[in-house]
Parts: C-alpha cells; structure tokens; sequence
C-alpha cells in the first residue's frame, strides 16, 4: 500500500493515495467496509460476492465507525432522506421527536425540509454528499470515528464549511477522522501544491460552439406513491437563446441547481415539457453525448473491454476508430506521468487487463468521441483521480475531442482544476421559483 | 376511488394480508382458476348449443376457449389490479410500472417465439397455434404480475420494519431485519432500473436499436443480426441489474447488524 500520512492533527489523518484502487483498497481494509469494486466485471463481483457471503460472520468484532465512500450513494441504504436518518436517529430519539431531529439535522446541512421525503437516487451528487454529513453527525453518539472518503469537497465553495462544521462536532466528542483523499485534493487548511500540468503541455486550441437554449422547461410530476413528492420544475432561463462559446467550457452552480439535469435535456435524455436545447459545433446540430459522474455504472456491469466490445458489436469501422483513440490517449497520458516522474503510475492499471478508474473513463471517452457528436459533456470528470493524473485525463480528452470536431463541457465544482484549459464559463444562477439563470463568461472574467 | 387506496391501511399486518388477498390469483391461482373452467364450460355449452362442434377440430376448439377465457379471465384480473395502482399510487407510477411490464413480456414473447423457431425441440409437439396461445398467455400474465411485484414491495417501508422490530427481541429481530433487507433489496431493484434505463439511452437513443450498426446495411444478412442483438441487450440488462442491485447488499447487511447490535446494547 503506497500510503502516506500527510497530515495529522489530533485525532484526524489524511492518508493520499496514487489511484482510486489504492484509495479504496486502503479505505475498505481500515474501515471493514464490505465494499466490493464493479469495474472488474461481474463475474468478480459475484464470485467476491459469493466470498463475502460465505465468510460472513454475524459477530462484531470492530466499533461502529461511522463512512463516507467514494460514491456517496452508496452509503445511503434507505430510499429516502428521511428514512436514512430516521433509522439512525430512533437509536437515541423517542418516534415523538424524531421528525423533529430528521430535519433538524437536513437544516444544519443545507438541505430544506422539502428533501426530507426524496427518493435518494433522485439527489445530485453534492446533496447526497451533504446527506452524508447529515448521516455522519447524526451517528456521532454510537460510532467511535468517522472513515471518510474523497470526494469530500464535491461541494459549491460556499458550502464548504459544512464539512468543517461536521469535523469541529466530531472533535468535539473527541471522536477520529480518517480521511482518504487522492493526490492534489484540497482538504480544510491542506492545499497540496500539486504541478500545474497543464503549463508543461501545449495549448489545447480553442474551438467554437454554440447552446441554443429556447427556455427548456423541465417538470418533475408530482408523485404520491411510495412517498410524497411535489410537483417541481426547473426552466433555463438565457437572455439570448444562442451562446457563442468557446471549447473547452466550464460549466458551473450550486449544487442541485440543475447541472446534470442540463446535461441530460442536451443529450437527450429527458424531454424538456417546454422548449428545446441542443448544441452546435463543426459536427453540427445534435444530441450530446455524457460521461455521468456515476461514469462506472455506464460499463453496465461489463468488464472495461467486453463493454467496448459489445458497443461495437456491429460496427467495425467505428470499432476501430474509437480503438486508435483510446490507444493514443492511453499512450500519451503514460507518457507524460512518465516525464513528470509521477511515482503512482503502475497504478493506473495495465494495459492487457483494463480494470482501473481511469482506463474505464477513457474507454467511455473514446467511444463517445468517435461517435462524433457535437458536444462532450463531462460531469465531474475528476472524480476518483489524482489531480495530475485528472489533469492529462483531461487535456487528452480535449485534445482528441476537438480533433474529431466535438467541442467539450466541464460540470464541475473544482474549476481551478481546469482553470488553465478551460476557455469560456458557463454559469447557472438560481433566479428563484424554479428558475435558473444561464449566463455565459470568459475564464479571466 | 379512495377506498382502494391501500396505503390507507395504517396496520402493516393488515396491508400485507389485503395485498396478499388481492395477489391470491397470483400465488395460489384461487379464484381464477375457477373461474376459467366455469368460463371454459359455458362457453363449450353455448357452441354445442349452436351446433358448431366438429369432430375434425374439436381439439383445436377446446384448446382455444380454454385459453381465451385464460387470457380473458387474466386481463380482468389485471384491470382490477390496475384500478388498485392507479388510485394508489397515481398515474404517474402506473404508468412506469406498466412500461416495464410490457417491455419484461415483449422481450419473453419474442424471445421465446425465436428460440421455438430456431430450435424446434423447445416447441414439442405443440401445433402453430398452441405455440401463438401459450406466448399470449406470458404476455398477459406478464402485464399483470410485473405491476403488481413492483407494487407490493413499495407499500412498506424497511424503516418502518426495522423500527418496529426495534421494539422486539430475540428470534423477532433476525427475522425481521433479514424481511427489512429483502424488501429493500427488490425496492432497489426498481431504483436501479431506472437509472440504468438513463444510461441506457445515452448509449442506445433508439432504445430498440444499438447506436452503432453500420455493419447491419453492408451484410446481406444484416436483418438477421436483430437477433444476437436482442439476445445480448437482454443479457446485459440482466447482468447489470443484479449487479448494481446486488452492490450495496454487503454495506445495507453490515449497517442492520450494527443497528441491532446498538439495540441490543441499550
């Protein structure tokens, strides 16, 4: 295990790892997380599955530590807000007080009451990454500590004082925080000055595209059933209807403002009630294509290479095409940690047996590049990787992408990470009532 | 329309005896089954009576009545479960639930039609007809169980199980935690399909065809390679819904352990 302790203050540890395997490896091995990995195909899953099964020992012999894991979704075992905390809380509260304490604890993290009875899996990612918090302060009083797991700051800037509000009230009852974050993450008063990449290698040339917004309105129905939900709507809003941009752009908001909901009405996902968004660029009009931020459930249970296999089923030519994309991102991206001296480059995964984070991710991106759309959207493309490694990830997938005529969007709530390949911004603001504002801007503004 | 509201039912225990009512056709086939035979016989009384049995096709006529008061008797059964759904959980939900229905029984039927086709020896000694009969029987029974499955297991809350047998002890409190986790277990199979129905059209817009297929116009037999295609989409839902549906059993197992344990402890 290639760990080191950077830090540790008291009783809080941050431990930097090379890759989200080690990353987890170690978090899984500390915290007795039965957490077992996906990307390896499901037949390992099953057959770790089946281990974890017949191993399974109904004794406990560690204390309770309270986890935070890489996809915070995971942690989330009830379907809703409410539920998970509820369960939690019925531990220490009588049933009178407890809807009382639910949404006492949604406030103190920014979540409204209104949350409370969400399907879980409708969150975005930094929502479900409060609720975790919200869940972790709620089990402070029978857990000995708290294992937590990066991405901890997948959070509007403004937000994060809620992880550092979480941290004083574990202090406080003099409980451990173990913190697993990956090389060049920011962490409370911890910035690790990490290389700026993106200065060693040549400038990605810009390339010009366009979002024609024509008020795409977008309803979620009201739902009763299994709990309550209110008819909610989100409607984006632009003072022009077409947004000349420039390649790679940036898009950015408060968390749950509509980000991912965006990104799916331009590739077609959802239907706006509404309206319509598209993109256009030198491929043309179209749908866009996306890397979600989940991006490993979109190996659909598939090994990295038996994915890439089956998607090409029936079509060699593109087959190859995208084959020559991964190769040459794939090779260019080991090149460069190799000149950067980066020590954590075996663990990027080998090439005859793709089961890393980062092979996954680049297959997924040169499937979509080859197919040619006119827009690339990325959401939170760092997540499970290093920022050295997230960095050449990224300059290689601009780079491919706007060889092949598709212009790129960035989600992202770290934009100092792309700050240097980024050329223009675009900004979600909420205008109130389910509106949000969609405003354009240039990186220096 | 209120008084078919199950969740009306505050009582758990009854909830669950009234739903279980309600799918008796379901489990045990009481009183469909009756019902079918009761139908069966009117009907062959009624062509006797107008004189329209024929030695050479008495085989097919019995054969044929005695499916479509099946699938007639079925179809019933399956308004009155959609009338339960409906005033429920809105249309919204049945809408969705009949969605996957219908998708879980096209796939079956055809599938099923291909492989009688291809292989002979699935099919027996049944005629053409039996063949079309039998398909449109799991059709219908399809769209009837699917909703009602998806139904059942969303009108009661895990929560709700573990904090009443939080009350309990001993044998009660294994028994209930491992009905809280099963449940959740299929609420999230619903969970999961509809997130993997998102990437799904992501990668596949047509939803029915794969995205890339320029191999389909260059080939003379492109129209046959529908077939693996179906075969391997089939596969691939089902590998990756076990998968992410099976993938936080480990943590939820781990998280009810330490739950009951804390019980315990207090």
């Amino acid at each position: 295990m290639d760990s080191e302790i950077v830090e540790a203050t008291g009783k809080l540890e941050i431990h930097e790892f090379y890759s989200f395997e080690e990353q987890l490896s170690y978090f899984v091995n500390e915290s007795k997380t039965s957490l077992i990995p996906t990307i390896p195909g499901a037949r390992i899953f099953l057959g770790e599955l089946g281990n974890w099964l017949v191993n399974y020992n109904d004794e406990l012999t560690e204390d309770w530590v309270s986890v935070i894991l890489p996809n915070p979704s995971q942690g989330m075992s009830f379907p809703t807000p409410f539920d998970v905390l509820s369960t939690i809380l019925q531990l220490q509260f009588d049933s009178s007080s407890l809807n009382d304490q639910v949404h006492n604890h949604l406030l103190e993290f920014g979540l409204d009451e209104s949350m409370a009875t969400r399907p879980v899996v409708s969150l975005s990612g930094g929502e479900l990454l409060l609720l975790n918090y919200a869940k972790t302060k709620a089990m402070l009083p029978v857990v000995k500590g708290l294992f937590a797991c990066s991405p901890l700051r997948w959070l509007n800037p403004k937000r994060f004082e809620m992880w550092e509000h979480l941290v004083s009230a574990m202090h406080h009852k003099n409980k451990f925080i173990d913190v697993s974050l990956l090389l060049g993450e920011p962490f409370i008063d911890y910035e690790y000055d990490a290389a700026a990449i993106f200065e060693k290698k040549a400038t990605i040339p810009a390339k010009k595209w366009e979002l024609v917004l024509n008020d795409p309105k977008v309803t979620f129905q009201e739902t009763s059933f299994p709990t309550y939900q209110e008819e909610s709507c989100i409607e984006f809003e632009c003072s022009a209807s077409t947004m000349d941009l420039m390649s790679p752009s940036l898009v950015i908001g408060d968390n749950g403002i509509g980000k991912s909901v965006l990104a799916k009405v331009l590739s077609g996902i959802i239907t706006p009630s509404e309206g319509d968004a598209y993109s256009v660029s030198q491929n043309g009009k179209g749908l866009a294509r996306v890397l979600f931020q989940d991006s490993i459930e979109q190996l659909f249970g598939k090994t990295v290479d038996a994915h890439s296999q089956w998607v090409f089923r029936f079509d060699s030519w593109i087959s190859k095409k995208a084959e020559s994309i991964y190769q040459s991102m794939e090779s260019a991206i080991r090149n460069d940690l190799h000149s950067f001296h980066f020590k954590g480059i075996s663990s990027l995964g080998t090439a005859d047996k793709k089961s890393s984070l980062l092979q996954a991710k680049l297959r997924l991106v040169a499937e979509r590049i080859s197919t040619s759309p006119p827009l690339l959207i990325l959401d939170e493309p760092g997540w499970g990787l290093s920022k050295i490694v997230a960095q050449c990830f990224m300059h290689e997938a601009c780079k491919h992408a706007h060889e092949h005529g598709v212009a790129v969007a960035i989600i992202t709530h770290q934009p100092d990470w792309w700050a240097d390949i980024s050329r223009s911004i675009i900004r979600l603001s909420d205008l109130g009532k389910g509106r949000v504002g969609v405003s354009q801007g240039l990186m220096n503004q | 329309m209120t008084i078919l509201n199950v969740t009306k039912i505050r009582n758990p225990w009854l909830r669950f005896g009234v739903l279980l009512g309600v799918g008796a056709p379901i489990f045990s086939g009481w009183p469909l089954t009756e019902f079918v035979v009761w139908m069966e016989a009117r009907t062959l009384i009624l062509y006797g009576q107008m004189g329209l049995f024929e030695i050479d096709n008495l085989e097919e006529i019995v054969m044929s009545v005695q499916s479509i008061s099946f699938i007639s008797a079925w179809i019933c059964y399956a308004c009155i479960l959609y009338l339960i759904i409906l005033s429920t959980a809105g249309q919204k939900r049945l809408l969705e639930y009949l969605g996957a229905a219908f998708v879980l029984g096209l796939i079956t039927v055809l599938s099923g039609s291909v492989i009688r086709t291809l292989i002979p020896w699935f099919a027996g000694d049944r005629s053409e007809v039996e063949i079309v009969f039998l398909l449109l029987r799991i059709f219908v029974v399809t769209l009837a169980v699917v909703p009602y499955f998806f139904f059942f297991v969303n009108c009661f809350s895990a929560r709700g199980i573990v904090e009443r047998v939080g009350r309990k002890t001993g044998k009660f409190w294994n028994i209930g935690l491992h009905i809280a986790l099963l449940l959740r277990m299929f609420q999230h199979t619903g969970e999961v399909i509809f997130s993997l129905l998102d990437i799904w059209k992501e990668e596949h817009p047509e939803m029915i065809f794969p995205r890339h297929r320029k191999d389909w116009k260059s080939r003379w037999y492109s129209s046959a390679s529908i077939v693996p295609w179906v075969w391997s989409a089939v596969l691939a839902w089902i590998t990756a819904a076990v998968v992410y549906t099976l993938e936080p059993v480990p943590i939820m197992v781990d998280e009810l352990k330490r739950i009951r344990h804390q019980r315990r402890s207090q």
